[in-house]
Parts: structure tokens; sequence; C-alpha cells
């Protein structure tokens, strides 16, 4: 069972991802900020991180970077409000990753799964 | 006449010829002798009565007889035998022997008619030539005659001469032609007319009064070759008595022209007495015209009752005054209206004549002269009148100046006392003889102490060479200096004007000094200068537009920011209307309307209004206005203050949508959050097993809206999107074709035509996803303004680094209020608009550097422009 860790400061948009996802049959782990995010990510293995970007204090850009300098490789999945705010996007595409990863929220639930299966499959 | 010797020797005698012979010689003999006085014919004989000549002597009452015996018994000198009979010669000679009676043969005959027939021809033809030369001799009108130089005795005289002195040939020259002479005349010019070499000497002109007619002649004297040789002398005079008297006249008057002095009255007096004696008796007057008719002035031979004032009207005075007649007027009395006048007829006038006189162009009255005669007057007399009516218009002028200037030197002095500039007048010695107040006022001191002043030694004055100029002004010559400082003794320092003019009284050189004190208006004048300069400078150099007009709007002046601005020059817009110069066309009439209310005092704030550059390019100003006012605040046009806010406009446009695009972007992250929870939730909810149809039905509307939320934030980001999406090398015709491809087809159905004109175009680096957006945009706005159909133009061309996408259409167009707002979010006409679109296509314009600009008349359509540069 793919471990996935869902990363978001909206505890809600946490809790629907994580019933939906274990109801899809992954193994949900969640954290409420990027802090949090990353204390789960050193002590925990994870498959896959499903990542909100505008976040306080530390946001996904920050989780990513340090997650690099970690040495650790989870599968990526960015999901943000608004991908075009503050050229979040080409911060994305420095640090690699492509339009594959990113989903705009509001989104179908179905759709998420989708993206994280094919993410799996490559 | 035979010959001129037979006539002196036995005058009064006729030679009596008896002619024998009727045929041909002795109707020849008849035909030459029947004619001349100096023969008798004593008849003619022939047997045959019928013979020729025997007709001819019957019609000239010439004797006839068939037998000479007949005449041979009477008185006969002569007889001709024509019989061509030597018979008949030697019965006739034997009949008249020692009678002393030549007897002539036919031959000798025939030979002596021959002769005397040629003869007769030959002074036919002088007779003829002296009839003619006679002729223009009496045609001539001069009197001629030639006299011998020896004699005197008079050889001839035309008809002229004889008519005035009677037949003179023969007579002695100086006494029939001159009065009471006894020998030649002491005048006589034939010494003249010869050389000492007996020669001709030519013609000698010379003018002279004849003593016997004492009338006047031009003479031509000149010797000339007499046919017998001699020379001789010829007069040819001219009557030239008339001409000499009007020569006379005319000295008469030049001599009194000549005399005339230096005072006008007596001139006039004079001229009046010339203008008498010329034109005879007549009583002669100069009168003016005064209000109510003719005033007598001056006049010569005046009557002791003579009015001296006549009537306006009614009289041949005023009839010169209404005919401004500049040449004399003549009235026969009796032949006029002016008979019955009551004044000419107690006064007993005949005839009138009169001259206008003008001065200085202005009528003044009547030269005159009233004769109790009729008279005539030849066009001299009349010529002299106008030519002394002249010299009196002078003399009338040079009486009126001197009247004036009478008059004006004894306001002289009441002027220079009040005038408002101080004068003084100087001698020679530097002492000052005369000082009006103004110039005490001037140099603060009291009459006494200046005139006191020693102009020369003024130290003041040495100071600025003064001295030196009144001297010189003493000397002759004007000077004119100032404005200048002065100091005078007391240590007042004023600016003053001096003008010196040379004066010359009693003999004596002076000089008039006029001073005039400007110490305050050259303050003034620096003052204003001052102020001037620095306005002059503060509107040169002020960074806004200064555009001064007059009322009509015509420009009085532009400053430099203007020039710079607009491209134009001072020169060639001064005077011009600023409104149709600087004003587009649809916004001229606005313009004008805001225009006349400011001259009324309603002034304009921030008004704003295009302004056209010289390449007809639009400048968005800010006007301020300002009456400009004249003295006694009369109103001469408006002072304009611009304010270039063209720049300002587009930034503030910018600014104020990155702002909004912001605020979107924001907004759009916190909604984003919601619409998740909402849509996740309900996504959570359709997983469980829902009875009621309707509520699950709700749960799936839930999550399409909050879906189709998020498209409209995902649109308001494109707007502010700072960065270009997906870049690569585009064929922009093929992008275009690429959506009018999707649309044409519905807009065909709504009678929406599309017309394309592409040019070739280089590829651009464009997102072309978005740039399909914008044409879509363009394209759909297009057709919602053409409801009733129309047509769409598509354009594209290249101009210089930009590459052009030009979609004009033919539907309802914009007001500029809505031109104005077009690209700020959520500003929508439409009632389903969400007032995004054309923000999101302005958005995606700028994030490739390039522009969107929309031009608008109501009524027309619209025409959008995109520009993208080609780098």
């Amino acid at each position: 069972m793919k471990r996935i860790l869902i990363v978001d400061d909206e505890p809600e948009i946490v809790e629907i991802l994580a019933r939906f996802l274990s109801f899809k049959g992954y193994f949900p782990l969640k954290a409420f900020g990027g802090r949090e995010a990353i204390d789960t990510i050193k002590t925990q293995e994870v498959d896959l991180i499903l990542l909100d970007i505008k976040m306080p204090q530390i946001d996904g850009i920050q989780v990513l970077k340090i997650i690099k300098e970690l040495h650790k490789n989870p599968q990526v999945l960015i999901m943000s409000g608004s991908l075009d705010l503050r050229s979040y996007t080409q911060k994305l595409r420095q640090l690699g990753y492509s339009e594959k990863n990113f989903l705009v929220k509001p989104v179908r639930l179905e759709e998420v799964v989708r993206k994280i299966d094919d993410i799996f499959e490559e | 006449m035979i010959s001129s010797r037979n006539r002196n020797t036995q005058t009064n005698r006729k030679e009596k010829i008896l002619i024998v012979g009727g045929g041909k010689g002795g109707k020849a003999l008849l035909d030459i002798f029947s004619t001349d006085p100096l023969i008798e014919i004593v008849g003619l004989v022939d047997i045959d009565e019928n013979a020729s000549a025997v007709k001819l002597a019957k019609s000239l009452g010439i004797r006839f007889s068939s037998h000479w015996n007949t005449f041979i018994k009477e008185d006969i000198d002569i007889i001709f035998n024509v019989t061509g009979k030597v018979s008949v010669q030697t019965l006739l000679e034997s009949e008249v022997r020692n009678r002393g009676i030549t007897v002539i043969d036919g031959a000798s005959a025939k030979f002596i008619w021959r002769i005397l027939e040629e003869r007769r021809r030959v002074e036919e033809a002088i007779r003829l030539s002296n009839l003619r030369f006679e002729a223009v001799l009496r045609g001539l009108d001069a009197y001629i005659y030639v006299s011998d130089m020896q004699t005197y005795e008079i050889l001839y005289a035309n008809e002229k001469l004889k008519e005035l002195f009677g037949d003179v040939v023969g007579e002695k020259c100086y006494k029939v032609l001159q009065e009471a002479q006894d020998g030649p005349c002491s005048f006589c010019t034939n010494f003249k007319l010869i050389d000492s070499q007996g020669n001709p000497t030519g013609v000698v002109v010379w003018d002279f009064q004849n003593t016997k007619t004492k009338r006047w002649y031009s003479c031509r004297d000149q010797a000339i070759p007499w046919p017998d040789g001699r020379l001789v002398r010829m007069e040819i005079a001219f009557d030239i008595t008339e001409r000499k008297a009007e020569e006379n006249i005319l000295n008469e008057v030049n001599g009194a022209l000549l005399e005339l002095g230096a005072d006008p009255r007596e001139n006039i007096q004079k001229l009046l007495h010339t203008f008498q004696k010329i034109i005879g008796k007549c009583i002669c007057v100069w009168s003016r015209e005064e209000k109510y008719g003719f005033k007598v002035i001056e006049g010569a031979n005046l009557p002791p009752n003579f009015p001296l004032v006549y009537p306006k009207e009614g009289n041949p005075c005023s009839e010169i005054v209404v005919k401004k007649a500049n040449y004399p007027l003549v009235v026969d009395i009796e032949n006029s209206p002016y008979r019955d006048n009551e004044l000419i007829k107690n006064m007993g006038v005949k005839t009138y004549l009169g001259t206008f006189v003008s001065v200085g162009r202005v009528f003044r009255g009547v030269l005159c002269a009233f004769f109790k005669e009729r008279r005539e007057f030849t066009p001299f007399q009349l010529y002299i009148t106008a030519i002394l009516s002249r010299a009196f218009q002078n003399e009338e002028e040079r009486r009126f100046a001197q009247e004036k200037l009478i008059k004006a030197y004894q306001m002289s002095k009441n002027i220079l006392d009040r005038a408002s500039f101080g004068i003084y007048i100087v001698n020679k010695a530097g002492k000052v003889e005369y000082a009006n107040q103004a110039m005490l006022d001037i140099s603060g001191d009291t009459r006494e102490a200046f005139m006191d002043l020693d102009v020369f030694n003024l130290e003041g004055y040495k100071r600025i060479g003064l001295d030196k100029k009144i001297r010189e002004c003493l000397g002759g010559s004007y000077f004119k200096v100032g404005p200048l400082e002065y100091t005078s003794l007391k240590g007042k320092t004023t600016v003053r004007n001096f003008i010196g003019i040379p004066l010359k009284e009693d003999n004596e050189e002076k000089a008039i000094i006029v001073v005039e004190d400007v110490t305050e208006e050259k303050r003034m004048e620096k003052e204003l200068q001052k102020r001037a300069s620095l306005i002059e400078n503060i509107i040169e150099n002020a960074h806004s537009i200064i555009l001064v007009v007059d009322k009509e709007g015509n420009i009085l002046t532009i400053n430099r920011f203007l020039e710079n601005l607009t491209g134009y020059s001072r020169e060639e817009i001064l005077g011009k209307n600023w409104c149709d110069i600087f004003v587009p066309s649809s916004f001229q009439d606005q313009v004008r309307k805001a225009f006349k209310q400011a001259l009324v005092g309603k002034t304009f704030r921030d008004f704003r209004a295009p302004l056209l550059n010289r390449e007809k390019g639009e400048l968005e100003i800010s006007w301020d206005s300002s009456v400009l006012r004249g003295t006694q605040e009369s109103v001469l046009g408006l002072i304009l203050f611009g304010y270039d806010i063209t720049e300002k406009k587009k930034v503030e446009q910018a600014q104020r949508l990155a702002r909004l695009g912001e605020l979107v972007s924001d907004m759009a992250h916190e909604v984003n959050n919601p619409l998740m929870i909402i849509s996740g939730r309900a996504q959570l909810a359709l997983m469980e097993e829902i009875k009621n149809r309707e509520v699950e039905k709700a749960l799936r509307i839930i999550v399409e809206q909050s879906l189709r939320a998020k498209d409209i934030i995902q649109r308001l980001l494109l707007f502010s999107r700072p960065s270009k999406g997906v870049v690569k090398e585009v064929d922009i015709n093929r992008c275009i074709e690429g959506v009018v491809e999707l649309v044409e087809h519905q807009f065909f159905l709504r009678n929406v035509k599309i017309v394309k004109k592409y040019k070739s175009l280089p590829e651009v680096k464009v997102d072309e996803k978005q740039i399909q957006e914008v044409i879509m945009n363009l394209l759909k706005n297009s057709y919602d303004a053409m409801r009733g159909g129309g047509t769409i133009t598509i354009s594209t061309f290249r101009e210089g680094d930009m590459i052009k996408i030009v979609v004009a259409d033919t539907g309802e167009g914009m007001s500029e209020d809505v031109l104005a707002k077009l690209f700020e979010p959520f500003f929508t006409t439409k009632e389903q608009g969400t007032g995004l679109g054309l923000s999101l296509c302005y958005g995606i314009i700028k994030a490739h550097n390039g522009d969107l600009q929309f031009e608008s008349t109501l009524g027309k359509g619209t025409k959008a422009t995109i520009s993208l540069p080609l780098k």
C-alpha cells in the first residue's frame, strides 16, 4: 500500500483527500503545514507527497527544497489554489517539476487519483 | 503788245492793219490780232464772201469788203497779203506806194503769225502763272512789297498791302508806308540785307510798330534778285498787334507779380488793381464767403454805396460756389436769372466776371468784377484772369497762414508756461533768459536762482557733456540726448531727456533747451521690463503647455513646451484657430462649448481633451483656463494651461489593472480553498449510497458549479498573469485562421461576414493559445455589436518592428465613456458579460510586450488594433 503524505494548511482539505485516498486503497499520512510535512518525511516512509504551495511560514517550495537536501526522493503532486500566483510555476519548473505534477484546486477527486496512478505507473 | 519798246515810243497809238485774203492765213491773223489791245484791224478783204475768215471777221464785228478799194484810202500801217498771189502783192505795193504802208506777203505773214502765236502761248502761260502766284500772295495773311534798294521805289506790292496803303507801286516806300517821312527811314534794314561784297546776307526778322497804322508787325526782310538782275528788298510783314497787346498784358501781369512784396494785404490790393487794369473799367472785388453771404473784403474802384455784404444765394458769386468753377465764369446779366436781382439792378451791372478762390483746397471766396456795360472777353483775358486768381489765392493763403502764425505766436507763451516739460532759453553767454514753471519744478530752484545759473559751468552738465551740446546748439545745430542720469548741485539724481533747438531772436543766437524728467517713467519701465522678462521666462520654460488665444480662439502665443510637444513652430500657427489645429474634429464641438463658457467666466479645470500633434497623433491633455484681460477689465481671450497626461494615463491604467490583477489573484487563492472543500465534501458524499435522487443531483450540481467557479477565477488570473505561457514561433495568419474557422459558420448564419486581408508575415514568438483567445474575444465582441449583420475585416501587416492585427467591424460602435473603461475588469455593457474578456486580452497582449488599442465611432463601428513586437 502506497503511502501518501497530504500537506495543506487547510485541515478540512487534508481530511477530504485522506478519506478519498484511503477509500481508493492508498495509505494517507496527514500534515497541516510545511514544518509538519518535513518532520513526517524525516521520520517515516513516504511514496508520494500531495503538496499545497501557498502555506504560512514554510511554503510548498521550501518543503520541496528541504526534501532534496535530505536526499529523500518521494514522488510529488502539487495541488494549489493558484499556481500562477507570484511565479510559483516558474520556481517549480526550476526545481524540475512539470505540468504533469500540477493540479489546480478545486479539482475532481477522481482526477487526483488518476494523476497519482499515472505518476506511480511511470 | 508787240514789244515794250514799241509801246514806249508810240504810246497809246494802235497799229492799224488790213488783212487781204480770207483763207486760212487770214483766219490765223484774225485769231492773233483780234485780241491784241495794241492792234486795230481795219478790215478784211476777199472776193469770196463765203471764205472761212469772212465769217469769223463778221462774228468779231470786223468790217469786210470784196475789194481793198473800200479800205485803201484809210489810215493803215500794215497790209497783210495772205492771198498767196504775187499779182495781188504787186498790185497792192503799187497802190500804196509812197504812203509808208508796209505790204507783207503771204510767206512773211505766215512767219510772223507763227512767231506771234508762239509768243501768245507763252504769254498766256506767264499770265496764268502770275495769277496763281498773285493768288498765293493774296491768300497769305502777310503784307508783301518789293522795293529798289537805291531809289526806294516800290516795285511790287501784294493785294493785302494795296488794300491797306493803296496802289503804292512806283512810289517811294518811306513816303507811302510810313508817316511824315521825307527821306529813308532811320530804322530801314536795307544795309543789313547786303554784305560789303554786295551779296545777300539772309533774312532779317524784327518787330516794328508802323508809324502810319500804329499797328505792330513782325517783319521778315530779305535781299532777292529781281528779274532784271539787280538785288531788291523784299519785306514780308505779319500783323502782330493782337499778340503784342497780349504780350503787353502778360508783361503787366508779370511786372505786378514781381512787384509783390512781403505783406499779403498789400499784394492783394495790387493784384486787384492789376486785374482791373487788364479787364477794363469795372468794380473789382474780393469777397469771402461768410455764414450769410459774401462779405466784401477788398475792392478796387469801390463806389461809396457798394454793399459790403451780399446774400448767399441768387447772385453770380453763389453760382461759382455751386459750379466750383476753376475757370472764370462770365455772366451776361440780361440773359441770366440775376436780371431781377435787386443788388445787381441797383448797381446797374450788365456783365459779371468771377473766379473761384480756395485756400488750402477749401473754398474761401470769389474774385470778381462787375461791368456796367455788356462785355465780352477774349480767351486770353479769361486766361489772365485765371492766372491772377491763382496768384491771388497764394496771397490769400499766405495771409491766412500769417494770421494763424500770429495767433500761434500769441499762444506759444501761454503754452510754454503751461507745458509739462521744462523749457528754458539760454543766450550766447550761457545765461538763462527765460524758464517756464515746469523747468523750475524739475530743478527745484526758485526762479531767481535758476535765472542766475551759468549753464556752461554746471558740474552736472559737464559730467554728461551737456555744456558742449548747448554750445553747439547756440552755433545752430539741434540735439537730442537722453535719457541721462543728471545729478543736481543739491545732489539729487534724476533721469532726464534734453532737447536743444537753435533760436534766433533779435538777431542774437540763442538756444531753447527742453528738459523732460523721466525718472519715474524709467523706473516704471525697468520694473515692467523686469517683470515682463520674468513672466516671459516663466512662460517659456514652464514644463506645461501655455497657450494664449484671443476671443475667437486664434493663437496669440505658445510656449516652447507646446512647440516641442506638438512639433509645430510658433511662426506657423500664430494667428490660426487653436481648435482647428490642436483638437481632433470629434472633440471640437465639446471644446468650443467649454471655450465659450470660459470666456464668460466659467473657467475650466482639469478639462480632459486630446491634443493633436503635427503628425496627427493624439496626446491626452488636462486643460485649465484663465481669462486674459486687458485694461478696463475687458476680456481679450484665454490663457490655457495644459498638462500632458498621456503617459500618466497609460501608467495609471496599467497600474490600476496590475493592482486589480494582484487583488484578483490573491482572492482566487482564498476562494479556491473553500471551493475545494465544498466540492470535496460533495464528492465524498456522492461516494455514499444516496437514496434521494434530488440530493444526489444537488451534490453533483455543487461539484459542477465549484469547478465552473474555478474556471472563472482561472480566467481572472490569466488577465493579471505577469508572464507568457508556452512560447514558440507562430505564424500569426494561421493562428488567426484557426479561430476564424471555428466561428465563421456561426457568424454567417447571423449575416456577419468576415473579410480577411492577410499580408505574409514573419513568424513571431507568442503563446498561440493566448493570442487565439484574444482574437476570439475580439471577434465575439464585434459579432455582438452587429445584431443586424455586418462585416468584420481582419487585416494583418507588418509595420516596422511590429506586427499589426486589425479587427474592424461595422457595428454600433462605442461612446467615449465606454472606450475609456474598456479594459477595466468587471466592466461590461452586456447583460450576460463577466467584464473580463477585454481586460484578459489586454493582459495577454501586454505580457507579449505588445499593445491593444481601440478606435470607435458611435453608429459606425469599432476598430481594434493589436501590435506585437517581432522580437
